[in-house]
């Protein structure tokens, strides 16, 4: 675990499964995504903490990237004064500098991929001598876009370069995103790029209710078991903010669970097998959970376990807000409520009425989906969650039922929470 | 039942009919995060365990970077390689042919020539014959990680010739094969070639299922005959898939009924 760099973007590296472990990841986008915050962010989280960037541009030149760069926050003049990145400019022709003596290294036969191809084998070198002098901690690679480096060189030759690229990535155990918009090409093109890459990172723009909200979605990581549904997200300070709470305990939930041989699962610690051999059934991955319980002592461990991890996150989602208990009124307190939980996926929260030791609440698009095995499975969780949040909010000991579920017909769940003492 | 060795993942064997035909190859159809690898390493962890003959074929990575994933998922592939259950192609990167065989890694060093990668096939093929000759095992099992990089590299027409000659290789032995494919990378006709050549095929997808991805597999043709499944739901645990589907047998029984 000790090698997973950190994509630079709060709440990404949870739903990536812990971060970002040395390999090629591609970044899937559409117009109005803004990508860029995130290749800032990405850089800015490398710079910071001592990698070699290098920043490949195709999408324009190399002054604009710079200009842009600073735009979003990230001033890269410094670093590129004192050797900490290198730009490879293939937008525009320039002098090609064998001695790799500037920062902007560029080729005076641009349209040739064989030229290109000699660039990639100078920055590995570049990059070899950079990582042998130990100044450095990791090599830390953007392409911006590789959709332009398959217009440029159509995708045969693009591909054989990818794979080259590839290739050197995986000696330097370097980290590399590529910026792609799959809209440009066939299917297959992106298929087989998607091929190479050891993670695939999705952002969309997508109407919800009449309304356009960004999404990210890690469509594969490297990290075995994990990837994740549509989380949205608001660029907000010219920073990507994910919109959920949730994306890290529920992952880290999963790393507690264990695959015993004979194919049950078990809750690391727990004496309680969550499914046994024969009736399989219970699994919680990130989200689309769906853990069938049939013993009720396991049953139990899940909700306990999740009434801790929502009491601690809500206290996170707090310190964050900088708002404090103390002030807020009463009807303050259930929008909170309502904030978290529907920031955090699990649905879109209502409180539908309440008073000092009762709660009840609709929550519509409840991740159950209306499937039955899955609602079953999931409920101890949820239910935990509620818990702990309310135990958070209006202090005593909670407990939560649902009394309703999407999977009997209808448009919600129903929970309610109820103060024990 | 004829012989059929088991997958290694608790429900698959139900769903293809009883376990892996022997002397049958079959197509693994992935698509990005449905985690095959942790379908090869369930695959090659039985194997091992049944005192197989493994080998693997490496075409999206270096050997080096293979073998270190597959451990990191715990698969005690380092001491197969040295007890010489486990072969290792690297069709990744070029190396020193060893006409000797007696490394438990193949490797050529033409690797975009595809007669050389003939060779080698044929090399892995007297390995596998001369280990079971040796009594130490009880049958061979192969995969291909992945097809798609075959085709990338050769090209349609020189990979379909060499998978060709590959499932003869299969069909002779007590071998069972997976070749692992992403079908969007390419054209129809390419995917249905390969179907067409494959005894078996399973599918791996990620959908979206009211707003929440799922990832399932189904069995798309067996060659154990009348089996196909629908789609049934799985997620990684533990490094290891786990087919989430309470009602397999039952399933399965009614499908046999409705037969």
């Amino acid at each position: 675990m000790s090698s997973h760099l950190s994509s630079g973007v709060k709440g990404l590296d949870g739903i990536l499964g812990g971060g970002m472990p040395p390999g090629n990841y591609l970044l899937e986008i559409e117009p109005g995504v803004q990508e860029l915050a995130f290749v800032a962010a990405y850089l800015d989280e490398g710079l910071r903490n001592g990698d070699f960037c290098v920043l490949v541009v195709y999408d324009m030149p190399h002054e604009d990237m710079i200009e842009k760069l600073a735009n979003l926050g990230l001033d890269i003049r410094a670093s590129l004064d004192s050797g900490s990145i290198f730009i490879v400019d293939l937008w525009s022709e320039g002098k090609y500098d064998s001695e790799h003596t500037g920062p902007i290294l560029m080729t005076d036969k641009l349209s040739d991929p064989n030229s290109i191809l000699r660039l990639f084998y100078d920055i590995s070198a570049v990059d070899q001598v950079k990582m042998d002098s130990g100044k450095f901690r990791t090599i830390r690679i953007v392409t911006v876009s590789l959709s332009s480096q398959v217009m440029n060189y159509k995708f045969e030759p693009s591909y054989r370069m990818d794979k080259l690229s590839v290739s050197m990535i995986r000696q330097r155990k370097a980290l590399s995103l590529s910026v792609f918009t799959p809209k440009m090409f066939e299917e297959t093109v992106g298929a087989a790029l998607e091929h190479l890459s050891d993670g695939v990172i999705v952002l969309s723009l997508k109407e919800v209710k009449g309304r356009f909200q960004r999404f990210i979605r890690v469509k594969q990581s490297p990290m075995q078991g994990f990837y994740s549904n549509e989380v949205p997200y608001e660029i907000m300070d010219n920073k990507p903010h994910l919109l959920s709470a949730f994306t890290e305990p529920i992952s880290t939930f999963m790393n507690q669970l264990k695959a015993e041989p004979d194919g049950s699962i078990r809750l690391l610690g727990s004496r309680y097998l969550l499914a046994d051999k024969d009736f399989v059934s219970a699994v919680m991955s990130y989200l689309t959970s769906r853990v069938k319980v049939d013993i009720k002592g396991a049953q139990e461990e899940v909700y306990n376990f999740s009434k801790e991890y929502g009491r601690a996150k809500f206290k996170e989602f707090l310190a964050s807000t900088n708002i404090h208990l103390d002030d807020v009124d009463s009807k303050m307190l259930f929008k909170m409520f309502a904030a978290f939980f529907s920031a955090s996926g699990i649905g879109i929260l209502k409180v539908e009425n309440f008073s000092d030791n009762h709660v009840s609440l609709k929550v519509a698009n409840c991740i159950c989906g209306g499937d039955q095995v899955i609602s079953e499975a999931i409920n101890p969780y949820i239910r935990g969650a509620i818990a702990g949040v309310a135990e958070c909010l209006f202090n005593g000991q909670w407990t939560c039922t649902e009394t309703r579920c999407l999977s009997d017909g209808g448009d919600y769940c129903e929970f309610e929470c109820q103060l024990v003492r | 039942m004829a012989d059929s060795v088991s997958f290694g993942i608790p429900g698959i064997d139900k769903l293809i009919g009883g376990g892996l035909l022997s002397g049958s190859s079959y197509l693994l159809e992935v698509e990005p995060g449905t985690e095959e690898l942790a379908f090869i390493a369930s695959y090659f962890d039985e194997g091992l365990r049944q005192s197989e003959v493994c080998a693997l074929v490496t075409l999206d990575m270096p050997h080096e970077q293979m073998i270190e994933k597959l451990s990191s998922l715990g698969v005690g592939i380092r001491e197969a390689l040295g007890s010489g259950s486990m072969i290792l192609v690297d069709l990744w990167g070029e190396g020193k042919y060893d006409p000797e065989r007696k490394s438990s890694i193949l490797m050529t060093e033409n690797v975009s020539d595809p007669n050389s990668v003939l060779r080698i096939y044929y090399d892995l093929a007297m390995i596998r014959e001369a280990k079971l000759k040796s009594g130490r095992f009880h049958g061979s099992r192969i995969a291909v990680c992945s097809l798609s990089s075959e085709i990338m590299t050769y090209k349609f027409e020189p990979t379909y010739k060499l998978a060709k000659l590959g499932l003869n290789l299969v069909r002779q032995g007590k071998t069972v094969a997976i070749q692992v494919a992403n079908p969007q990378m390419f054209d129809e006709t390419v995917v249905a070639a390969f179907e067409h050549l494959n005894d078996g095929i399973l599918v791996l997808s990620m959908k979206e299922v009211k707003g929440r991805f799922q990832r399932f597999v189904r069995v798309k043709q067996s060659p154990i005959f009348g089996f196909y499944t629908d789609e049934v739901p799985y997620d990684i645990v533990g490094n290891r898939p786990y087919l989430l589907t309470p009602s397999n047998e039952k399933f399965l029984n009614q499908k046999r009924l409705e037969a």
